[in-house]
C-alpha cells in the first residue's frame, strides 16, 4: 500500500487493526508498516485509562435517597421550601412552592473512607473504598432528551459527536475484530435516542454500535439464512479478487481500504458469536455479577461490558433506563437498585481482579438529579415522587486516574444547590477526555467553519478526582 | 493596513519564529505540533518580495490544505505556553553562550525569512479586508481563458479546467468508455444505474450527438426530480418524526412531494426558493406555495412533558437562521449566536437581527385536499346527511307493539355450532364455537300481520348471552324472509349498544360491522327492535325465516335469544302521526325542563384579554376569544371586561369548538388528549374585589375533573371535558354574594396541565337571574328558550338541539358519529404562516446566545457586511427575495458549488458549507464566479446547469489514473480525471434495487417502512414498531423510506445518510466494515441478489456465459474483462455443485417460492451477491 492508501485506511476502517494479517489482503503491502499506523491522533499525555465504560442510568436517579444524605430534610419534612431557596427555577411538573420530602433510606458510612451511601445500595457499599463520589454535579437541562444529549455530547440538541465518538476518533481501536466504541442498553430505549451515541458530523465510523440482545449481536454480523461460512468466505475472496484486479487497472486507494474493511467484516463474524458466548465465564463469576446468562439484563450487560473491554473496545456506553421517579421514589428505586446495584459493584470488582481496573475508567451516573421536593399530582396519579432537578446530582467513578475512596463535592442542607466543588456536565467530560490522554480543549474537528469539541466552549478537568 | 491583515501577519510571525528557531530554542513537542501545518522553511526562502497570488499557488501547490487549526487556539498556544518554554529554552542558551558553550546564533538570516514567510502568508490566505474576501463581493464574470489543447474542450467550463491543468503540467483522462459513462449520468442525474435494455439501447445509438440525446432524456425523467430532491432533503433536514425524546411521526411528505414536483418542473432557483422561505407571504399563496413553507417546518418539536414549549420554538428559529445561512449564503452564521464571529464580518446583532426575520411566524399544521380522498368521501357524507336529515323518522313510537314469540320450526347453524330449541321461541347454542356463525331460523307464528321483529339476547348464571367468555356477541346482520322473499327491515332500535357497534349497524348490510353490548354492566338481557318497511301477513303455518349473521369473528356467536315478532297497534300513515306526536310530546317536555334551568346571559366584548405565555387571542365577532399562534405547555388567560349591569350573579364560561383547533377543540391540546383543556383556576375581580365563586355546574366533564375544582385553590385539579370534544361546552360560576355594577371586572384562567391542555377559543357571558347553572345547551339555545315569541327558524334550531340530544335517538345518532369516524382524512403538512402585524414578536439580542438572556431589542436586518434590503416592508419574503438577488453575492457560488460537489464528490470550494476566511479559498475561482454568473444567466435553471457540467469533457474524463497522479491530487481537486467515490446511501439502495428489477419506480407519496433487521426501533424512547411494508412498497426508492431521527434506517445511517437533526450539506463518506456487513447481510440486499439471480435466470437464456455477463452488467454496466469472467464462472460452477450435492440448502437460499428451480437460482445468487458487493457496484465511477 502506498503512503495514501495507508492513511485513508486508517481514517475509514473505523476499526484497529490489532493482530491482523493484511500482507495477505493487499499484494506487495506489508503489514508491519499497515500496523505502525495504528492510531488515529497521538494524544496530549500520557493517558491514564485505555478503555472507558459508562453505566448511564436514564432518567435521573434520586441522589437524595442514594448517595446525598440530608438529615435536615427529615427535620423540616411536609414543610414548603423556602423561597429564598428555590429562587425563579422552572420545574417540569411541580410548584416551585412544594413540599420536602425526607430521604426515603437510611444512610451509613462504609470501608476506609467512610463513604455515605444508602441502604439499598448494600453492594457498592461493600466496594466504597474503591470509588470517588462526586455530589456536586449540575447541569444547565432540567428535561430528560435534553438533558441526556447534553451529558454524551457536551450539547444540549441532538446532532453533535457522542463522548464514545470522540473517544473513538481520538484513540482509533485497539481490537481488530470489534468496533472501538459499543453501547448495551436495557430498561427499554433512553429519551435522547440514538443521539446519544451518535457520531454527529464525525465519520461515520466513529458511531456508537448497538450489542443487541435480540437477533444478532451486531447489525447484519450473522450470514443470510442458507449461506454457510464456506460460502461467506469463498464469496469474499472472490469479491477480494475481483476488486484487487479493479484496482490494478484504476489506481483508487479507496479500493484497497474497501478490501480491507470486507476482511475485518469477515473477522467480526468470526468474532462476534464468541463474544456473546458466556459458556467459558465461571459459576463465580456468574454468580458475581448475578447473572442469568441466557437472558438479556443489566447485569448480563455489565459482563458483556467486561468482555468487550477485555476484547479491545475503548469506549462502552451502558444504558439502563428507569430511574425517572416522578411517583413512589422509594419503591422505584429498590426496584432500580435491585436489578442494577450488584452487578454495577461486580463490574468494578471483576476488573480489578483481572488486573484492568488500571486503565479502564469506570462511571456511574443519570442526567440530572431529583428535587428535595415531593411530587404529589392528583391530575397525574402522581404521589410521593421526586422532579427533575438539574442542581445538583451525583455520580461516582472508578478505576484509570481516578483517586479512590473519596468523596467531593456538597450540596447546601436541603440538597438544592451545590455548596462545594461545582462539577458541570462539561468539567466530567473534560475529566473523561483528560484520563483517555486528551486536552479536551484541542480534541476538535472542523464542521461547517468551525472547530467543535465535546466540550462546546467550556469545561476544566476536576484535579481533585484525579490520583 | 487592514486590520485581518495584520492579524494574520502578527500571527505570521508567530508561528514562524517557532519555525524558525527549531531544536536549539523549542522543545521537540513544539516541532511535532507545528509540522506539516505551515510551509517548511525551504520553501519560505523561494519566494521573493512582489510575487503574485498565482506565483505563490504555483510554488506551494494545495494551498488550501495549509492550515488545519483554528488560529486563536494556535494563537494562545503560542503566546502562553510556547513563549514559556521558548524564554526557558533562549534563558538557557543565554546561559550556554555566556559560559562558552555555545556560539550567539545570526538572526539576520531569520529576518529577512520572516519578512518573505509573512508577504507569503498573506497572499496564501487571500485575505484582505473583511468586506474585500473573496466571496463578499459579487461574483465578475470572467473571460474564457484560451488553452492550448483547443480540441479537448467541449464547452467554457473545459477550458478553465483545462487552463489550470495545462499550469500544473497535469494532461486530462481521456474520456470514459460510454459504458462507464452511461452509468455515471444515470447515477448523476437519476440516481440510479441503466438497466441492460437502456445501455443497449444507449450503445447502439451511432448518432454524433447521442450522449447529449442520453442527457436530455434523462433529465426529462421523472426520476431526476427524486435523485436532486434527495440532495435537497440533506439541506431541508427532512425527516418523519418530530425528534427529541417522544419522537412521534409527523406528516411533511407533501413537502417532500413538492421538492420533487418542483425539481422535475425545473422550477427556477429564485421561484424555488422564495416559495420554500416565505411562500405563505405571498399574494394569494396557492396551496402548493404554502405547503413550500414545509422548508422551516422540519426542524424539530420537543414534546416531552414538562418543557418550556416557546425555549424550543426559539430553538427551531435558531435552526431557520443557520439553516438559511448554510443553504443560500455559505456562511457560518451559527457561529454568530453567542459572540461576534471571531473571522467572518458577522456580528452577533446580525445574529438576531436574522432572528427576527423567522420570529414572527406561526407553525401550523395543515390539511392537503387530494381529489381521490373527496371522492372516497362524497358518498359517506351523503349518507351521514341523509340519516341527520332522517333522524325525526326514527323516532320511536312507544308502547305500540304487541309481541309474541315465534314458534321454533327448526334451528340450524353452517359452521358447525349447535342450536336446540327451548320453547317460547328461545333458541340455545352449544357445541363447537367457530370463530364466525350464521343461524339460520325457521318459525311459524299465529301473527297475521307482521309490523317488527325483536331479538333478545338473554343471559344466564353469569354467563352469556354472547358465547364469548365476557358474554359479548356481535350481530353482524339481522336478516327476515317470507319464503324466498326478503324482507326489508329499518328503524333498528336497542336497549343498549356498545359504542363503536350501535344496532343500525345489524341492518346495514356491511358484514365488517355490527350489534354488540359490551359496557359497564357484563352479562345482562339485552333487545333490539327492528321494524319491517312493509307490513307482512302471515298466514298460518307459513314460515318466517330469521337469519342471524356473525362475520365478525372471535368467536362472538350468541348464545341464547328468544325471536318475537309484532304487530302495530297502528300502521302505515296512523303511525306516522304517531310517531310525530310522540315527538313533538317530547319535544314540549324537553323545552319546559331545560328553559327552567336557562338563565339571561349578556356576553362581555373584553377590553384586553391576553395570554401570558404568548399566545395570539382574536376576539371574534360573537365575543368569542380564538387562540392561536404559539402553543406554550401551560398559560394564563387574563380577560378584561366592564359591565353597566347593576347586579352580576355569576359567570359563563363556554368552551367552544373551532375548525382550526386539534379534534375541532375546544381545547388547544395537540397530542394525548387532542381537543382538551384543562382549566386550572379561574380567579374573578370585580374592581379591585376577589368575587367568591360558590358553586360551579357545567354541561359536560370528564369524569372526576368538574368545574367545581376550578375554584378549589388547587392549581392542578380542574375542569376538562376530555371524550368529547369537537362540542361546545359550558361551565356556570354562581357568586356568593351578587356583584353590583357598573364594575370592571378581571378574570384570570390558570391553565397548568401538561402538553399544552390550554383553551382554545372560549366566551365569557354574565347573568343577574337568580341561582346560575349550566343549562346543558348551547347559548343560541338557551336564549330562544326564554324567548316566548319563537320564529320558525329558533322553533327549528330547538327541535334540531332536542333530536341532537333526545335519549330516544341514541342509537341513530352513533350510527352517523360511527360514519363520521370512518370519513377518511386529507393528509395533513406542517407549513409557516406569518403573524399578523399586530401580533409580531419583538426579538431581542441573547447574551452568550443563552435562551434565559435576553438582552436589548432588535429588529430585522441583513448582516451589515451583506448590505441593506430595499425600502418596504422587512420580513422573510423581503428576505427570500433578497437572497435570490444580483445584491447577494453568494447564492450564485454557493449554490452551483454544491452542485459541482454533488457530481464531483468535491467543490470547487471545497468546504461547501463555509464561504467565509475560514473556508477554503476556490480551487478555480474564475470558474466558480463563471459558473455563478451562467446561472442565473441560464434563468437559475438546474436543468440547464447540469446538463452543462455533465456535458463537459471533463465530466466525461475516466476516473482511472496514474499512481503518480493519484498521489499527486489525492482529492482530484484539478480534475485530471473523472469522478470517482462511493454512492450516498440511498442511491446504494436503488442502484441494487434497479439492477436486480426490484425496484418500484412510483413517484411520490408517504414514506414507505422496508425491511431492516428486527429492534432497530425498539432502542429509542416508546420503542416505536417498525410496521414493514408489504408489497411494491417493499422496494420504493430510499428517499421514501421512513426517517426517524432518534433511530434511523439501520443500512442507511451506516452509509452515513444524515438523520435530519441538522442542515447537512456534505455527507461524510466512510468505508467501514459495518457497510460491508450491511451489503453482505441485511435482508434488503440478500433479496436484491435473490432477485438478480431470478432477473438473471429469466433474461438471459441458458449458457452461463451469456447469464454472467448479463449480471454483470446490471451491477456495473461495462463488459466483464476475459478473467472477471472466468473467475466469476468457476464460482457459480462451483457453488452450483455444492448446492447439487446438498452440503447447502439450496431452497433456504432461493426462498420459498423457488419452484424446482432452487439450485440454479441459489447458485446465481450466490454469485450476485458477489456482484452487488464489488467496489465497483457501490462506486460512481
Amino acid at each position: 500500500m502506498n503512503g495514501i492508501t495507508r492513511r485513508r485506511f486508517f481514517e475509514n476502517c473505523g476499526i484497529g487493526l490489532g493482530r491482523i494479517a493484511l500482507g495477505s489482503l493487499v499484494a506487495g503491502g506489508s503489514a508491519r508498516s499497515l500496523l505502525a499506523g495504528g492510531r488515529t491522533r497521538p494524544p496530549h499525555f500520557r493517558p491514564k485509562a485505555k478503555r472507558v465504560v459508562y453505566l448511564f442510568m436514564a432518567g435521573g436517579p434520586s441522589q437524595l435517597d442514594l448517595f446525598d444524605n440530608k438529615p435536615e430534610l427529615i427535620e423540616r419534612d411536609g414543610q414548603a421550601i423556602p423561597k429564598s431557596v428555590v429562587g425563579d427555577q422552572r420545574y417540569a411538573f411541580i410548584n416551585p412552592t412544594s413540599k420536602m420530602l425526607a430521604p426515603q433510606y437510611r444512610f451509613r458510612r462504609h470501608g476506609e473512607s467512610g463513604a455515605e451511601i444508602s441502604e439499598v445500595l448494600p453492594h457498592l457499599a461493600g466496594i466504597a473504598d474503591r470509588i470517588a463520589i462526586v455530589k456536586s454535579m449540575t447541569t444547565d437541562q432540567f428535561n430528560h432528551a435534553p438533558a441526556q444529549i447534553l451529558m454524551n455530547t457536551g450539547f444540549p440538541q441532538p446532532g453533535r459527536p457522542s463522548m464514545g465518538s470522540w473517544a473513538s476518533y481520538g484513540l482509533g481501536c485497539e481490537a481488530d475484530d470489534l468496533p472501538a466504541f459499543v453501547v448495551l442498553s436495557t430498561g427499554g430505549g433512553p429519551s435522547g435516542g440514538t443521539a446519544l451515541w451518535h457520531h454527529g458530523f464525525l465519520p461515520g465510523r466513529h458511531q456508537g454500535v448497538v450489542l443487541r440482545s435480540r437477533g444478532d449481536a451486531i447489525l447484519d454480523l450473522g450470514n443470510p439464512p442458507g449461506v454457510d461460512d464456506r460460502l461467506q468466505r469463498d464469496s469474499l475472496d472472490l469479491v477480494s479478487e475481483l476488486n484487487t484486479g479493479h484496482f490494478a487497472r484504476v489506481g483508487d486507494p479507496e479500493i484497497q481500504t474497501r478490501i480491507a474493511a470486507y476482511e475485518m467484516a469477515y473477522r467480526m463474524q468470526e468474532r462476534g458469536p464468541e463474544l456473546m458466548d458466556l459458556s467459558g465465564e465461571s459459576p463465580a463469576t456468574l454468580q458475581l455479577y448475578g447473572v442469568d446468562p441466557d437472558k438479556p439484563s443489566f447485569a448480563r450487560n455489565c459482563l458483556l461490558a467486561r468482555r468487550l473491554l477485555e476484547r479491545g473496545v475503548r469506549f462502552v456506553q451502558l444504558y439502563h433506563k428507569g430511574w425517572d421517579h416522578h411517583s413512589a421514589v422509594k419503591q422505584g428505586l429498590k426496584t432500580q437498585c435491585g436489578i442494577t446495584d450488584r452487578a454495577a459493584a461486580a463490574l468494578v470488582t471483576d476488573l480489578q481482579d483481572r488486573g484492568l481496573l488500571d486503565d479502564t475508567l469506570v462511571i456511574w451516573g443519570g442526567e440530572f438529579g431529583r428535587t428535595p421536593m415531593v411530587e404529589n399530582s392528583p391530575t397525574l396519579g402522581r404521589k410521593l415522587g421526586r422532579d427533575h432537578h438539574p442542581q445538583a446530582f451525583t455520580v461516582w467513578l472508578a478505576g484509570a486516574g481516578i483517586k479512590p475512596g473519596i468523596t467531593i463535592g456538597a450540596t447546601d442542607e436541603l440538597g438544592f444547590h451545590v455548596v462545594e466543588d461545582p462539577v458541570h456536565v462539561h468539567d466530567l467530560q473534560a475529566t473523561i477526555l483528560y484520563l483517555l490522554g486528551f486536552d479536551h480543549e484541542r480534541l476538535t474537528f472542523r464542521f461547517q467553519g468551525r472547530d467543535f469539541r465535546l466540550t462546546d466552549v467550556h469545561g476544566k478537568v476536576v484535579r481533585k478526582l484525579l490520583a | 493596513m487592514p486590520a485581518q491583515a495584520i492579524r494574520i501577519l502578527s500571527f505570521v510571525l508567530a508561528a514562524a519564529s517557532l519555525l524558525l528557531a527549531p531544536s536549539c530554542l523549542i522543545g521537540s513537542e513544539t516541532k511535532r505540533r507545528t509540522r506539516g501545518q505551515y510551509i517548511d522553511v525551504a520553501t519560505f526562502n523561494s519566494i521573493q518580495p512582489g510575487a503574485t497570488q498565482d506565483e505563490v499557488f504555483e510554488r506551494f501547490g494545495e494551498p488550501t490544505t495549509r492550515t488545519k487549526r483554528d488560529d486563536t487556539e494556535l494563537w494562545k498556544y503560542y503566546y502562553t505556553e510556547a513563549t514559556t518554554k521558548r524564554d526557558r529554552a533562549r534563558r538557557g542558551r543565554d546561559r550556554r553562550v555566556r559560559q562558552g558553550h555555545a556560539r550567539a546564533p545570526d538572526l539576520a538570516p531569520v529576518t529577512a525569512m520572516l519578512a518573505r514567510a509573512a508577504i507569503a502568508a498573506v497572499l496564501l490566505a487571500g485575505v484582505g479586508p473583511h468586506d474585500d474576501h473573496w466571496a463578499l463581493t459579487a461574483p465578475h464574470r470572467p473571460a474564457v481563458p484560451e488553452v492550448t489543447a483547443k480540441d479537448w474542450p467541449k464547452n467554457p467550463i473545459d477550458h478553465f479546467v483545462l487552463a489550470r491543468l495545462e499550469k500544473l503540467g497535469l494532461r486530462p483522462e481521456p474520456e470514459a468508455p460510454r459504458a462507464i459513462l452511461a452509468r455515471r449520468l444515470y447515477l448523476d442525474v437519476l440516481g440510479l444505474v441503466p438497466t441492460v435494455e437502456e445501455l443497449d439501447r444507449f450503445l447502439a445509438d451511432e448518432r454524433p450527438d447521442a450522449y447529449e440525446r442520453l442527457v436530455d432524456e434523462l433529465l426529462a425523467s421523472k426520476h431526476y426530480g427524486e435523485r436532486q430532491a434527495r440532495l435537497w432533503l440533506d439541506l431541508a433536514r427532512y425527516a418523519d418524526t418530530n425528534g427529541f425524546e417522544k419522537d412521534r411521526p409527523r406528516s411533511m411528505w407533501p413537502y417532500r412531494d413538492w421538492v420533487i414536483n418542483a425539481f422535475n418542473a425545473d422550477m427556477p432557483f429564485d421561484e424555488f426558493t422564495i416559495k420554500q422561505i416565505a411562500g405563505d407571504m405571498l399574494e394569494s399563496p396557492t396551496l402548493d406555495d404554502r405547503i413550500a413553507t414545509g422548508f422551516h417546518r422540519n426542524t424539530m418539536i420537543n414534546e416531552e412533558g414538562g418543557i418550556d414549549v416557546e425555549e424550543y420554538r426559539w430553538h427551531a428559529v435558531v435552526d431557520r437562521v443557520n439553516t438559511t445561512s448554510t443553504v443560500w449564503l455559505g456562511l457560518t452564521m451559527a457561529c454568530a449566536q453567542c459572540h461576534d464571529h471571531k473571522y467572518d464580518p458577522l456580528t452577533q446583532a446580525d445574529y438576531w437581527r436574522m432572528f427576527a426575520f423567522f420570529n414572527n411566524a406561526d407553525e401550523p399544521e395543515i390539511p392537503v385536499p387530494d381529489p381521490k380522498i373527496t371522492a372516497r368521501r362524497k358518498p359517506l357524507l351523503a349518507e351521514i346527511a341523509r340519516r341527520e336529515a332522517r333522524l325525526a323518522d326514527e323516532f320511536p313510537v312507544p308502547d305500540n307493539i304487541e309481541w309474541r314469540p315465534v314458534s321454533i320450526v327448526g334451528a340450524q347453524a353452517h359452521n358447525g355450532t349447535t342450536l336446540q330449541e327451548r320453547g317460547d321461541g328461545v333458541v340455545e347454542a352449544s357445541g363447537e364455537l367457530p370463530a364466525r356463525d350464521v343461524y339460520t331460523i325457521r318459525a311459524t307464528t299465529d301473527v297475521e300481520r307482521v309490523t317488527a321483529i325483536r331479538l333478545e339476547a338473554l343471559a344466564a348464571g353469569g354467563r352469556g348471552p354472547g358465547r364469548t367468555p365476557h358474554g359479548n356477541f356481535v350481530v353482524t346482520e339481522i336478516g327476515l324472509s317470507k319464503g324466498t322473499t326478503k324482507l326489508a327491515l329499518r328503524h333498528a332500535r336497542a336497549d343498549f349498544s356498545q359504542t363503536g357497534f350501535p344496532v343500525a349497524n345489524a341492518i346495514d348490510g356491511r358484514p365488517g360491522t355490527g350489534w354488540a353490548i359490551d359496557g359497564a354492566v357484563r352479562h345482562h338481557d339485552r333487545r333490539a327492535v327492528f321494524e319491517l318497511a312493509e307490513p307482512v301477513a302471515v298466514r298460518a303455518g307459513e314460515q318466517l325465516v330469521f337469519s342471524i349473521a356473525q362475520t365478525y369473528g372471535g368467536q362472538h356467536t350468541l348464545g341464547r335469544f328468544r325471536l318475537s315478532v309484532g304487530t302495530a297497534r297502528q300502521s302505515g300513515a296512523k303511525l306516522e302521526d304517531a310517531r310525530r306526536a310522540h315527538l313533538e310530546a317530547k319535544l314540549e317536555a324537553w323545552i319546559a325542563n331545560t328553559r327552567a334551568k336557562a338563565r339571561h346571559w349578556t356576553a362581555l366584548a373584553p377590553t384586553r384579554v391576553v395570554s401570558e405565555n404568548g399566545a395570539t387571542m382574536t376576539v371574534q365577532g360573537d365575543r368569542s376569544v380564538l387562540v392561536s399562534g404559539d402553543w406554550p405547555q401551560t398559560d394564563t388567560y387574563v380577560f378584561e371586561a366592564a359591565t353597566d349591569m347593576p347586579k352580576v350573579t355569576g359567570l359563563r364560561l363556554e368552551a367552544l369548538p373551532d375548525a382550526s383547533l386539534p379534534e375541532g377543540g375546544p381545547g388547544r391540546a395537540p397530542l394525548f388528549k387532542p381537543g382538551d383543556f384543562l382549566l386550572g383556576e379561574i380567579e374573578i375581580e370585580a374592581g379591585a374585589t376577589r368575587v367568591e365563586i360558590g358553586k360551579g355546574t357545567q354541561d359536560y366533564a370528564h369524569s372526576g375533573r368538574p368545574a367545581s375544582l376550578a375554584f378549589d385553590g388547587v392549581l392542578e385539579t380542574g375542569w376538562s371535558i376530555e371524550g368529547r370534544t369537537g362540542e361546545p361546552h359550558q361551565a356556570v360560576f354562581a357568586f356568593t354574594r351578587p356583584v353590583v355594577g357598573p364594575t370592571k371586572l378581571r378574570i384570570v384562567m390558570r391553565q397548568h396541565g401538561i402538553h399544552q391542555m390550554t383553551l382554545g377559543r372560549f366566551r365569557i357571558s354574565l347573568t343577574g337571574d337568580a341561582d346560575p347553572i349550566a343549562c346543558g345547551v348551547p347559548a343560541d339555545v338557551e336564549a330562544i328558550l326564554l324567548d316566548d315569541h319563537r320564529s320558525d327558524a329558533e322553533r327549528a334550531r330547538l327541535r334540531e338541539q332536542f333530536l341532537a340530544v333526545a335519549p330516544e335517538l341514541a342509537d341513530a345518532r352513533r350510527a352517523i358519529v360511527e360514519l363520521r369516524k370512518r370519513l377518511p382524512k386529507y393528509p395533513t403538512t406542517l407549513v409557516m404562516k406569518e403573524r399578523k402585524p399586530e401580533h409580531d414578536r419583538t426579538t431581542h439580542l441573547y447574551k452568550r446566545g443563552e435562551y434565559t438572556r435576553p438582552a436589548q431589542a432588535v429588529s430585522a436586518a441583513l448582516p451589515g457586511v451583506l448590505g441593506t434590503l430595499p425600502s418596504g416592508p422587512r420580513n422573510r419574503l423581503a428576505l427570500s427575495r433578497w437572497l435570490v438577488s444580483d445584491d447577494n453575492p453568494l447564492v450564485g457560488r454557493v449554490v452551483v458549488n454544491r452542485m459541482w460537489h454533488s457530481v464531483f464528490g468535491r467543490g470547487l470550494v471545497k468546504t461547501v458549507a463555509d464561504f467565509g476566511t475560514r473556508g477554503s479559498p476556490p480551487s478555480h475561482p474564475e470558474l466558480l464566479d463563471w459558473l455563478a454568473t451562467e446561472f442565473p444567466r441560464e434563468g437559475w435553471s438546474f436543468k440547464r446547469m447540469l446538463r452543462l457540467i455533465v456535458t463537459s469533457a471533463t465530466y466525461r474524463q475516466a476516473s482511472s489514473a496514474s499512481p503518480d497522479k493519484w498521489r499527486r491530487d489525492p482529492d482530484n481537486e484539478w480534475l485530471a480525471r473523472g469522478p470517482r467515490f462511493r454512492v450516498d446511501a440511498e442511491v446504494l439502495r436503488d442502484l441494487c434495487l434497479t439492477a436486480s428489477g426490484l425496484l418500484n419506480r412510483k413517484v411520490g407519496g408517504p414514506s414507505v417502512f422496508p425491511p431492516q433487521p428486527d429492534g432497530v426501533t425498539s432502542l429509542s424512547y416508546g420503542a416505536m414498531k417498525w410496521r414493514t411494508s408489504t408489497g411494491p412498497d417493499r422496494y420504493r426508492r430510499g428517499l421514501y423510506t421512513f426517517q426517524k431521527r432518534t433511530s434511523p434506517y439501520a443500512a442507511f445511517a451506516t452509509f452515513d445518510a444524515p438523520s435530519g437533526e441538522n442542515c447537512v450539506a456534505r455527507r461524510a463518506r466512510s468505508n467501514s466494515p459495518l457497510q460491508a456487513l450491511t451489503m453482505l447481510n441485511d435482508t434488503v440486499f440478500t433479496e436484491a441478489a435473490r432477485a438478480l439471480a431470478r432477473w438473471t435466470l429469466a433474461r438471459a437464456g441458458t449458457r452461463d456465459a451469456d447469464r454472467v455477463r448479463f449480471a454483470f452488467r446490471s451491477c456495473i454496466s461495462r463488459e466483464p474483462t476475459a478473467d472477471e469472467s472466468s473467475a466469476l464462472l468457476a464460482f457459480v460452477r462451483r457453488q452450483r455443485e455444492r448446492f447439487e450435492r446438498g452440503e447447502l440448502d439450496a431452497k433456504r437460499l432461493a426462498g420459498a417460492t423457488s419452484d424446482g428451480n432452487a439450485v440454479e437460482i441459489a447458485a446465481w445468487m450466490a454469485l450476485s451477491r458477489v456482484l452487488l458487493n464489488l467496489d465497483e457496484t457501490v462506486t460512481k465511477g
